[in-house]
C-alpha cells in the first residue's frame, strides 16, 4: 500500500477536524468583524489617510516614467522609478499605522501596563532602579563592541572625521577641542545594574584607544567623565528621567572645560565681559525619556523633575545670547541646548554655552542642533560658509561637543571637509 | 509586508478576502495571483519581475516536458532532459547570483588577501540586493519541473494557475515549501467551508500570538546579548536560550499563519513544525524542524545523491553534503555553512553510533535537554554575524574570553520582569503546551475563546510594539 505523503496527511487531518457546535461560525465572524471593523473605523475617521488617492499614486505617472528615463536612461531610470515607488509604499504604510485610531487608543494603556506594571522597556527607553530611565541606543554604545572595530554600526571613522576637521580648522589658525559627552549609564551604571560600582565610569571598549588616536593625530580632546563623576558625588550629574545632565552636571563639565581651555589654548585671551547669573529659578518638566515611555499621553506630574538654575545675563542685564563676535565657537547637540533653548522646556539662557561665557567672562558663539551630533553642526557650519556667512571669522577655538553614543551610532562623514567661504 | 502588520491585517487581508469570495469563481486564481504579486512587490517592486521570469521559465519547462510521453520510470527524451535542466539551472542560477554573488566576491577577496595576492582581488562596486523569499519560491518552482519530469505531477496548462501556485501569498516569502503535485489537485478542486475557515482563523490567531507575545520579546533579549561587545556566562546562555525561542516561535508562527491563511482560501498546507525542541536526537530534530525544507532536501537531493543505498561512508558523506547545502541555503555566509556542518556531523554521528548512542538511553527529559543544548549551540552560528563573533560567543558560553566592563550593564537590561515572564512563558509553551495542529484538531468552545482572546490581545500588542522582525525573511 502506498504510504500517504505529508500533503495527503494534512488534507486528511483537516477533513477530520471536530468542532463544537457554532465554533467555526463564531471564529469566522470574530475574524471578519475585527479585520473589517478596524478597516471601516479607520476609513471613517475625518483626518485619516486619503487611501484611494495614495494607492492610485503609488506608481509613478506616465510623465514621471518618460521624464526619468529620458534623464537617466532606461537602466538607471528603472531603478530610480523603483525607489520612488518603494518610497511611496513605505510612506503609505507608516501613515496608515501612525493615523490609526486603534493604535492611538491602545498605545497609552498598553504602554502603562507593559512599562509600568511589567517593567518592560520599549525600543528607546529602559527602566532602571528607583524610577531611573535610560536611553536604549546610548546603552548600546556602552554595552556594545568597541566603536573603532568593524562591528560598530556607525558610518565613517570618527577619528578620521575629527582629524580632518582639526586640520581644516588649523589651516585657519583655529584650535579644535573635541568634547565627547558620556552617556548617563557611563556615570550612573548602578542605577541600571545594582552590582556596578557607583564610582567607576563604564566606557565603551574603544574609549581609551579613541582618546589616544586623537592625541596621536594632534586633536585636543577634553574628557569630562571625571568631572561628571565628581558632580555625582556632590549631589547629581544626570536627570533621572531624561537622557541629559542636570544643571549641576553641566556646571561641572563647563568648569572642567574652562580649565582645559586655559591649560591647552594659551592664545585664548582673558575675558573682561562681566557676565553674571540672574535670580535662581525652579523649572519642572517631563524628561525626554519619560515622554518616550508614554507616547500619545501626558506624563503624570509624579514623573516630572524639578531643577534649580540661574540664567546667565550679559553686562546690561539682558539674557545671554550667542555672539558671533566671540573668539570661541561651540558646536553642540541637545546637551548644549538643554537649559539654553527654551523650546526644550528646561528653562533658557542657562546651559553650557552661557555657562562657559560666564566662566570665561567673554562672549561665545554657538551653532547647536539636537541629534546627529556626529555631523549635523559641521554640516550647518559648512552651509553657512557656502552662503558667505563666515562664522569662523575671528575665532580662536572651536569646541565640538557631541554625545558619546554618536561614536558608535553616528554618521561621521569623514569626507565632509570644511567649506570655503563663498564670496557672494 | 509581514502578516503581523497593520497593513496586512486591516487592509491587504480584507481586500484579498473580498476579491476572492466576492468575484466569480473562475477569476479567483487570477485575483489571488494579482494580490500575491502586490504582497510580494510591497517589499520591492522590482522583485516581482524576477519572480515572473522564474515562473515563466518553469511553466514553459513543464509544458515542454509534458509534450513527450512521461511514463513513471520510463525513458526521457533529450528535449525533456533539456527542459528539466533549464528549469533547475535557471532557478539555481537566479538563487546563486542574487544570494551568493556578494558572498562569493567577499570570500574570494579574503582568500586572495590571506594568500598575500591583494592585486588579484576583485574590486567591484556591484552589491546585489537579496530579493525577498527567493530561496523559497525558486525551490518551490523547481520542484514543479522535477515532479513533472518524474511523472509525479501533470504539467499545468493554465499559466494563471501555475503563477498562483508559485506566488501564493500565504507561503510565498517564508514557506512552507509546498510541493506542486498536491497543490495541483487543490488548484483544480478544493472546498471552501466554514470549518476550514474557522480552523484557519485558529491557526492565524495562534501564530500571531506566538509571534507577538513570545518571539518578539525573546528576540529583544537575544539582540541585546548578541549585539553586546561581550557578555558574562549567565547572560550568554540566557541570550542563547532567548534566540532559540525566538527562531522557533518566529518561524513556526509564520508557518501557522501561512497555513491559516491558506485554509481561508481553501488550501491545505502541510505541517512545517512538530515541536522540534521535544526531539530526543538531532535526527529526530530534523523530522520536526522546517519539515518542508528537510523533506525537500531528502527527496530532491539526498535520494538523488544515493541516500543510504551506496554504503556507509557514502551515506555519511551524503548527510554532510545535504546539511552543508541546507546551511548555505539559509544564508550566504560561512556561519551558515558551519551551522550546516554541525548538524550534518551530528546526523552522521548518530547514524554511526546507532543504539550505542548514550543519549538514546537517557530518560526522555535528559535526551531532550541534550538535543536542545546541541541545537542551541549550533544556533550561535545562525545568529552571530561573523565567524569570529560566533567563536567569541562560544567562548563566553564556556565562561572564557574577555568580558568588557560594559557587559556589567546587561543584567539590568535583561532581567526585567517582562523579559523573565516572556522567557518562562516561552519555555512553558515549548515543553508543556500542545502544538498548533494538535490544539486545533478538536476545537471546543473554551479553545475557541482562547484563540479569540489571543487574537485580540495580539492585535493590541501589535499596535504598540515597535520591534517586529521576521527572521526567516532574510532567507
Amino acid at each position: 500500500m502506498k504510504a500517504i505523503d505529508r500533503e495527503q496527511q494534512a488534507e486528511a487531518e483537516i477533513g477530520h477536524t471536530t468542532f463544537s457546535r457554532g465554533v467555526p461560525s463564531a471564529l469566522t465572524a470574530l475574524l471578519l468583524v475585527t479585520l473589517f471593523g478596524v478597516f471601516i473605523l479607520e476609513r471613517l475617521q475625518p483626518d485619516g489617510v486619503a487611501l484611494v488617492d495614495d494607492v492610485l499614486h503609488l506608481a509613478p505617472s506616465k510623465n514621471d516614467i518618460t521624464d526619468t528615463i529620458a534623464r537617466e536612461g532606461a537602466y538607471e531610470g528603472f531603478f530610480s522609478l523603483n525607489r520612488t515607488m518603494l518610497g511611496n509604499m513605505e510612506r503609505l504604510t507608516s501613515d496608515l499605522e501612525r493615523s490609526s485610531p486603534l493604535r492611538r487608543t491602545l498605545l497609552p494603556p498598553m504602554n502603562r501596563f507593559f512599562t509600568g506594571s511589567l517593567g518592560a522597556q520599549n525600543a528607546d527607553v529602559a527602566r532602571g532602579r528607583d524610577g531611573w530611565l535610560f536611553y536604549v541606543p546610548a546603552l548600546s554604545h556602552v554595552t556594545g563592541p568597541g566603536f573603532l572595530t568593524s562591528r560598530a554600526p556607525r558610518k565613517g571613522d570618527p577619528v578620521e572625521a575629527l582629524a580632518n576637521f582639526n586640520l581644516d580648522l588649523a589651516s585657519r589658525g583655529i584650535t579644535l577641542v573635541a568634547v565627547p559627552l558620556p552617556d548617563k549609564a557611563t556615570v550612573y551604571p548602578e542605577q541600571l545594574a545594582p552590582r556596578c560600582s557607583p564610582t567607576v565610569a563604564l566606557q565603551n571598549p574603544s574609549h581609551e584607544s579613541f582618546l589616544a588616536a586623537l592625541k596621536g593625530r594632534g586633536v585636543l580632546t577634553c574628557d569630562v567623565t571625571a568631572a561628571l563623576l565628581s558632580a555625582k558625588a556632590r549631589g547629581s550629574a544626570y536627570l533621572a528621567r531624561d537622557s541629559h545632565w542636570t544643571p549641576e552636571g553641566m556646571h561641572a563639565a563647563a568648569e572642567y572645560l574652562h580649565d582645559f581651555l586655559r591649560d591647552h589654548v594659551p592664545t585664548l585671551p582673558e575675558g573682561n565681559v562681566p557676565y553674571r547669573t540672574g535670580i535662581p529659578q525652579s523649572v519642572r518638566n517631563a524628561g525626554d525619556l519619560a515622554v518616550m515611555l508614554s507616547p500619545n499621553s501626558a506624563v503624570p506630574d509624579s514623573l516630572k523633575e524639578t531643577v534649580e538654575l540661574s540664567a546667565v545675563e550679559g553686562p546690561n542685564g539682558t539674557p545671554w545670547e550667542a555672539d558671533s563676535a566671540g573668539k570661541i565657537l561651540l558646536l553642540g547637540d541637545s546637551f548644549s541646548n538643554i537649559y539654553t533653548l527654551e523650546g526644550m522646556g528646561w528653562g533658557a539662557h542657562a546651559g553650557l554655552a552661557p555657562w562657559l561665557s560666564l566662566l570665561l567672562q567673554q562672549p561665545l558663539d554657538a551653532i547647536t542642533q539636537n541629534g546627529d551630533g556626529a555631523h549635523a553642526t559641521r554640516l550647518r557650519l559648512n552651509q553657512m560658509l557656502q552662503r558667505g556667512e563666515d562664522r569662523l571669522a575671528g575665532k580662536l577655538v572651536v569646541i565640538y561637543a557631541f554625545a558619546a553614543r554618536e561614536l558608535s551610532l553616528g554618521d561621521w562623514k569623514p569626507d565632509l571637509r570644511l567649506a570655503q567661504v563663498s564670496s557672494q | 509586508m509581514v502578516f503581523s502588520s497593520h497593513l496586512f491585517l486591516f487592509y491587504f487581508l480584507p481586500a484579498a478576502l473580498v476579491l476572492y469570495y466576492g468575484l466569480p469563481k473562475w477569476t479567483r486564481h487570477f485575483f489571488l495571483t494579482v494580490m500575491s504579486y502586490i504582497f510580494y512587490g510591497w517589499a520591492n517592486p522590482s522583485f516581482v519581475l524576477l519572480m515572473f521570469v522564474s515562473t515563466l521559465i518553469d511553466y514553459t519547462s513543464g509544458l515542454v516536458i509534458g509534450k513527450d510521453p512521461i511514463e513513471p520510470g520510463g525513458p526521457r527524451t533529450r528535449r525533456q532532459k533539456v527542459a528539466l535542466l533549464t528549469s533547475v539551472t535557471s532557478n539555481l542560477s537566479l538563487l546563486a547570483f542574487f544570494k551568493y554573488f556578494n558572498f562569493g566576491v567577499d570570500s574570494y577577496n579574503q582568500l586572495m588577501m590571506g594568500l598575500g595576492w591583494e592585486s588579484a582581488q576583485w574590486d567591484t562596486l556591484l552589491r546585489i540586493t537579496l530579493p525577498l523569499g527567493i530561496s523559497f519560491y525558486t525551490f518551490q518552482s523547481m520542484s514543479y519541473a522535477i515532479d513533472v519530469y518524474r511523472s509525479e505531477a501533470r504539467p499545468v496548462r493554465n499559466f494563471i494557475a501555475f503563477a498562483c501556485y508559485v506566488s501564493m501569498y500565504p507561503q510565498l516569502v517564508a514557506g512552507p515549501i509546498v510541493r506542486f503535485r498536491e497543490v495541483a489537485l487543490q488548484l483544480e478542486t478544493r472546498t471552501h467551508t466554514l470549518e476550514k475557515f474557522g480552523r484557519g482563523t485558529a491557526f492565524l490567531a495562534l501564530g500571531l500570538a506566538k509571534k507577538v507575545i513570545l518571539a518578539n520579546p525573546c528576540g529583544n533579549i537575544a539582540d541585546q546579548v548578541f549585539d553586546a561587545g561581550s557578555r558574562g556566562v549567565v547572560e550568554a546562555w540566557y541570550g542563547l536560550a532567548a534566540y532559540s525561542f525566538q527562531i522557533y516561535f518566529d518561524f513556526s508562527a509564520y508557518s501557522d499563519m501561512a497555513i491559516g491563511l491558506g485554509l481561508m482560501l481553501g488550501f491545505v498546507f502541510p505541517k512545517n513544525f512538530d515541536s522540534p525542541y521535544l526531539a530526543r536526537s538531532i535526527t529526530d530534530f530534523w523530522r520536526r524542524w522546517h519539515i518542508s525544507l528537510s523533506t525537500f532536501l531528502r527527496d530532491y537531493l539526498y535520494i538523488a545523491l544515493g541516500g543510504n543505498r551506496l554504503g556507509t561512508a557514502r551515506t555519511y558523506a551524503n548527510l554532510m553534503l545535504v546539511m552543508l547545502i541546507g546551511g548555505l541555503w539559509h544564508g550566504a555566509s560561512w556561519n551558515f555553512v558551519v551551522w550546516g556542518g554541525i548538524h550534518g556531523g551530528m546526523l552522521a554521528l548518530e547514524r554511526a553510533l546507532g543504539n550505542r548512542n548514550p543519549v538514546r538511553h537517557l530518560p526522555a527529559a535528559a535526551s531532550m535537554a541534550v538535543t536542545f543544548t546541541v541545537a542551541s549551540v549550533a544556533w550561535v552560528f545562525f545568529r552571530a554575524v561573523t565567524l569570529p563573533e560566533s567563536l567569541h560567543y562560544l567562548w563566553n558560553l564556556a565562561g572564557l574570553g574577555a568580558v568588557e566592563p560594559g557587559a556589567a550593564l546587561l543584567p539590568g537590561l535583561l532581567y526585567q520582569p517582562y523579559y523573565l515572564a516572556s522567557m518562562a512563558l516561552a519555555a512553558g509553551i515549548t515543553w508543556g503546551a500542545p502544538q498548533t495542529w494538535d490544539f486545533t484538531r478538536h476545537l471546543t468552545w473554551p479553545k475557541a475563546l482562547w484563540c479569540a482572546t489571543l487574537l485580540l490581545v495580539s492585535i493590541a500588542l501589535l499596535m504598540t510594539q515597535s520591534y517586529n522582525p521576521f527572521i526567516y525573511f532574510i532567507f
